[in-house]
């Protein structure tokens, strides 16, 4: 008898199989065809053999094609394509800048407001993570929302100050915990090594800003957070402020003119990454401020014995211990106006839903992250994910070979990062100092975009150009002592002053106010 | 090398009318119609486009601007001390350049010139002018590799022999002008010297026996035979040379720029690009880029101006 | 000719060693290249590599040949270069013989019109503007067109074209062969040395060039292999004030890789300059043959 349920259950089940399989069949679409834009970084080069893009087409039946673009020249082609109307379907990877404020505002990318219920996915991870306000800031002037972006649950800490810890531990020292400690380590080390520039920057002396001026209480150069370049954004009072003529940044010029004059700072500001891992991995450089990853490369490279280093929190300074601002939202998607003409209403809304399913889904979002149960991972049985051999076995670490292999975690394409699943990619101390950072609120948010007209936007564009330069000369100078900060330091203030700083604080007021 | 001047060919004093000659000669009027549209199209356009420099730009509107905003960009850049520092850039770089790089092709090839054996003497032309082809790109990783303090040989040489500490040559201001005038020498005085070549070799040669017969040295035969002889030459090549004055190699410029070397090495064209293209005032860009054209155009007719009253020769 | 004095010899001495000390900077930058690119890493980061391979290996030649963008740019700068020479030739051949024709109305001020755009010029935003405007950006044709006619290698074909016999054509216009048919069986069979030596600067414009690649194209598919240097060589401290988020910042390439690059892109250069350097030269004579 129960042979026999068991028998029939089981011709059942075949027979429900078969016709569900027939139907679908007989239902199967074609997939719905969709161009996208990809940010290409060279060393970890797209590749249409990725399984990601595979199983993502599979999961929202699409067949997807890229445009691949190299990341030097990201902002310049996504402008082309949007002025000559000849963008592909969607672009990822866009950030709410005014490079693309501009484009909204002018009618060239669609509202994402008006196709909000094409997105529950995505919706619901806002609501989950608490990300409503980040959202609201993302609506310009206009009162539309013009694109999708990546969401964090919260910020990481993926770069900060590097540093040798077998020389830390040769000569006894502690490891730094303010900008006054890791003066002294500079010094300690000069003196070991005295043919040595301790303090080194990674590329030039934008990355070194980015992450060091945070902790004292300012933003500026190339990579400002609120991307004027010369003001910063004051988080206590809400408002922008002239930071490049303010004490705060007067006191991190004397620090680093302290440091170029005794030595303790690379006078070859500019290293391509090469020159750069060269300088740490022979011992001619032993600090810098770089990403947790690099790590890896350095110290296979070099062959002094014993050689290591290891990343640390912020440092404090004197506006407290920052590292760069991040946002819970960054880079995203956007539809070009052309897609709505080019398309039709119907295929616009199929794209968005098939996006919404691709980056956000939890299927999509675990695709994008740790790729295949079963083919990339496994689980084990504390839930513990535990990657395949290949990926395990590969000298670059999880976070690279995943991507160079499979296509997961990379940048532009992983729109939901969860920081309890990233973590599975890194070894536990990479874990820790996350924590350690997140507890001491290391890591303030992006200043919010200020809400400004295209007349505003293009005025604030005309006087921050002449306003970067002189901050450039004169920083460079002060740095490396041919101005003198006590000294000159009037001069520059009226120089600034005479180019209109305060005009791009106060339009910038005005734009967040609203 | 610029000569094509239209008069060679005396013109029939009384011409058939017009309808006659286009029918018989049709066909090359056919001939030449579509290159000549094309010619306009991508020569001549872009100098209407100018207009853009008096339009406001809007970003996914036509590329020509939409309102006119007359001449708002051009009263911008003139207060603009960047745009004031590219320009002195531009003119300090070229006028240095100029001033090694024009004579320098005279004398290496006065110098070929006298090497006795010929097959020596091609040896040294062909290789010469072979950096003439190689790409700026190129040409400028191969001067990092060289001249990198951690890695490149010239430091490691300078270290070795002379005990000298590396030197940080690519991002040192003092050293950006040196460097761009030292590889426009490397590229083009081989190739610049072929013309001059061509001069000296088209000397007559009485000229030089009778230089002899009258007791005149090596030297002295350099002095009063060749030189004036390719004097020339010598003139148009620097008329050309001072008309090319603000447009400085910009993809060198471009290559080598360094926010630390910017206070010597931003120039016009990199203030283009770097305005225009990757800070998206296109609009403002196009008007120094417009401004510069203008003063180029002003520089060679000036000098065309004043060669033909010295010399009573001129390039049009 | 002869001058036997002490001081012309002393002379000539110090003048066989400069053109030796020439011969040597000109050729010393690739042979440096060479050594670097069949150098280890190590050797190379150390600073042992001077004039000959340390730790000889074809470890970079083998990345550099597999790597996708490489090839893809390869193939780009071939097809352009090509394409590019082709339509070049035949827009300049076409516009160069009636131009050539002196009798011809209206020839003056055509030419006038070329002179003048020798010395003035859109500029580089106008012309980016018109290429977008034509929709041109990203496909093949803002490389093919905009470049074809080049007013220094046109004049130099007109002024060949004229340098030639006038009996010969005369001849074939009695025949009553068109001028289409003078210009392809007659004229241009004459003219060879000019055209492959136009067709040689052509062809170099269109390998060496990367900034028009850089401006008018947008994807890996269409870059020319000159922009995956630049963008391996100097691309980090290009990449400009975007996100920041160190996506840039994270790539390291090295010496060799670059070395390896430059020695397969000047390559097809380096093996047919001794076959070709005397068209090289001949350019610049032919241009001044009539005045």
């Amino acid at each position: 008898m129960k042979r026999q349920t068991l028998a029939l259950t089981c011709i059942l089940a075949l027979l429900i199989a078969c016709m569900s399989g027939l139907t679908a069949f007989a239902q199967e679409e074609a997939p719905l065809e969709i161009r996208l834009t990809y940010s290409d970084n060279p060393t970890l080069p797209f590749s249409t053999e990725w399984l990601a893009v595979k199983e993502a087409e599979k999961l929202s039946n699409t067949k997807l094609t890229f445009e691949v673009i190299p990341n030097t020249d990201w902002t310049e082609k996504i402008r082309a394509m949007l002025n000559s109307g000849t963008a592909p379907d969607a672009l990822m990877y866009v950030n709410a800048s005014s490079t693309y404020a501009e484009f909204g505002l002018n009618g060239a990318l669609v509202p994402i407001n008006d196709y909000l219920e094409q997105w529950p996915n995505y919706f619901q991870l806002v609501e989950d993570w608490g990300l409503q306000e980040d959202i609201q800031q993302r609506y310009l002037i206009d009162g539309n929302l013009y694109y999708i972006s990546e969401l964090y649950d919260f910020p990481f800490f993926d770069g900060g100050p590097i540093m040798r810890t077998d020389l830390l531990e040769e000569y006894g020292l502690d490891v730094p915990q303010t900008f006054d400690d890791l003066y002294e380590v500079a010094k300690v080390f000069k003196e070991h090594y005295p043919e040595s520039y301790p303090i080194v920057n990674l590329v030039d002396e934008r990355v070194t800003y980015r992450m060091t001026m945070p902790s004292f209480g300012i933003s500026l150069g190339l990579n400002a957070s609120n991307g004027t370049h010369v003001t910063s954004y004051d988080y206590e009072t809400k408002t922008t402020f002239p930071a490049a003529i303010t004490e705060q940044y007067r006191d991190y010029l004397r620090y680093l003119s302290k440091c170029y004059a005794e030595g303790l700072y690379d006078p070859e500001f500019t290293n391509a990454s090469d020159v750069w891992a060269t300088k740490l991995s022979t011992g001619k450089a032993m600090i810098t401020w770089a990403y947790y990853d690099q790590i890896g490369g350095l110290v296979a490279n070099s062959t002094i014995e014993g050689i290591a280093f290891n990343m640390f929190p912020p440092l404090e300074g004197p506006g407290g211990a920052y590292h760069q601002p991040k946002s819970r939202t960054g880079n995203g998607i956007a539809i070009p106006t052309s897609t709505l003409n080019r398309r039709g209403e119907d295929d616009v809304k199929k794209i968005m839903s098939a996006l919404d399913k691709i980056f956000f889904s939890p299927e999509g979002s675990e695709l994008w992250c740790l790729g295949v149960e079963g083919v990339t991972f496994t689980r084990g049985d504390d839930g513990k994910v535990i990657f395949n051999d290949e990926i395990l076995a590969s000298p670059d670490g999880p976070y690279k070979a995943m991507q160079l292999l499979y296509g997961c975690g990379t940048a532009p394409l992983q729109l939901v990062w969860e920081n309890a699943r990233e973590m599975f990619k890194y070894d536990e101390y990479y874990g820790e100092v996350n924590k350690i950072v997140a507890d001491m609120g290391g890591i303030q948010p992006v200043p919010p975009a200020p809400k400004l007209t295209p007349d505003e936007t293009e005025e604030v564009n005309f006087i921050k150009a002449p306003l970067v330069d002189l901050f450039n000369q004169w920083t460079n100078e002060f740095i490396r002592g041919t101005k003198n900060v006590e000294t000159d330091w009037d001069a520059y203030v009226a120089e600034m002053e005479a180019t209109d700083i305060q005009l791009i604080v106060d339009i910038y007021n005005e734009g967040l106010a609203r | 090398m610029l000569h094509y001047n239209n008069t060679a060919a005396p013109r029939p004093r009384v011409q058939p009318p017009l309808r006659k000659h286009v029918r018989k000669y049709w066909q090359l009027y056919v001939m030449a119609a579509i290159p000549f549209a094309a010619f306009l199209l991508f020569k001549y356009v872009p100098m209407f486009g100018n207009i853009l420099a008096f339009r406001k730009f809007r970003a996914g509107a036509s590329p020509f601007g939409v309102d006119w905003i007359g001449m708002k960009n051009f009263q911008r850049f003139l207060k603009d001390k960047s745009f004031w520092r590219a320009f002195t850039n531009t003119l300090i770089t070229s006028s240095l350049n100029l001033l090694f790089n024009f004579p320098i092709p005279v004398i290496f090839a006065l110098l070929l010139n006298e090497l006795r054996s010929l097959k020596f003497k091609k040896l040294v032309q062909t290789v010469s002018y072979m950096p003439r082809f190689v790409s700026t790109i190129v040409m400028i990783t191969m001067l990092n590799e060289i001249l990198s303090p951690t890695s490149g040989s010239l430091n490691m040489i300078l270290n070795n022999v002379f005990g000298i500490k590396p030197i940080y040559f690519v991002n040192v201001p003092a050293f950006f002008r040196p460097i761009y005038i030292l590889t426009d020498m490397w590229q083009f005085t081989g190739w610049s010297a072929i013309i001059y070549l061509a001069a000296i070799t088209g000397v007559n040669g009485e000229l030089y026996e009778s230089a002899m017969i009258d007791g005149a040295n090596r030297w002295q035969q350099t002095l009063y035979v060749t030189l004036p002889s390719i004097l020339s030459t010598v003139m148009v090549m620097f008329i050309l040379s001072v008309g090319r004055l603000l447009s400085v190699g910009f993809e060198k410029v471009l290559l080598l720029y360094s926010p630390e070397n910017s206070i010597v090495s931003d120039v016009i064209d990199t203030f283009v690009y770097r305005y225009g293209i990757t800070n998206n005032n296109y609009s403002y860009a196009t008007a120094v880029g417009l401004f510069g054209g203008v003063i180029g155009v002003a520089l060679v007719s000036s000098a065309n101006f004043v060669s033909r009253r010295l010399t009573g020769d001129g390039l049009y | 000719m002869h001058d036997r004095s002490t001081g012309y010899r002393v002379f000539s001495a110090f003048n066989i060693c400069l053109m030796l000390f020439v011969l040597f900077l000109c050729l010393y930058p690739f042979v440096y290249m060479l050594a670097i690119s069949f150098s280890s890493a190590k050797a190379v980061i150390n600073g042992w590599v001077s004039f000959y391979p340390k730790e000889f290996t074809l470890e970079t030649y083998k990345l550099i040949t597999s790597n996708a963008q490489f090839r893809i740019g390869y193939a780009n700068t071939v097809f352009y270069t090509v394409g590019g020479t082709a339509i070049a030739m035949g827009l300049m051949c076409l516009m160069a013989y009636p131009l050539s024709k002196t009798f011809l109305r209206g020839r003056g001020i055509l030419m006038k019109i070329v002179i003048f755009s020798m010395f003035f010029s859109g500029g580089m935003i106008p012309n980016l503007m018109l290429v977008i405007w034509l929709h041109l950006n990203n496909t093949v044709w803002a490389m093919l067109l905009p470049f074809a006619i080049n007013q220094f290698n046109l004049i130099i074909l007109v002024n060949f074209f004229r340098s030639l016999p006038d009996s010969i054509e005369e001849a074939a216009v009695i025949d009553g062969m068109g001028y289409f048919g003078i210009l392809w069986r007659i004229v241009l069979p004459l003219s060879t040395p000019a055209l492959a030596t136009i067709a040689l600067y052509t062809a170099v414009f269109f390998w060496n060039d990367w900034f028009y690649s850089l401006i008018y194209m947008n994807s890996n598919e269409r870059y020319s292999v000159m922009v995956y240097l630049r963008n391996i060589v100097s691309g980090q401290s290009m990449a400009g004030a975007a996100a920041g988020s160190g996506s840039s910042e994270r790539m390291t390439v090295y010496a060799t890789l670059r070395a390896s690059s430059i020695i397969l892109t000047s390559l097809p250069i380096i093996i047919l300059y001794p076959f070709l350097q005397r068209f090289f030269v001949k350019g610049l004579t032919i241009g001044s043959v009539k005045g």
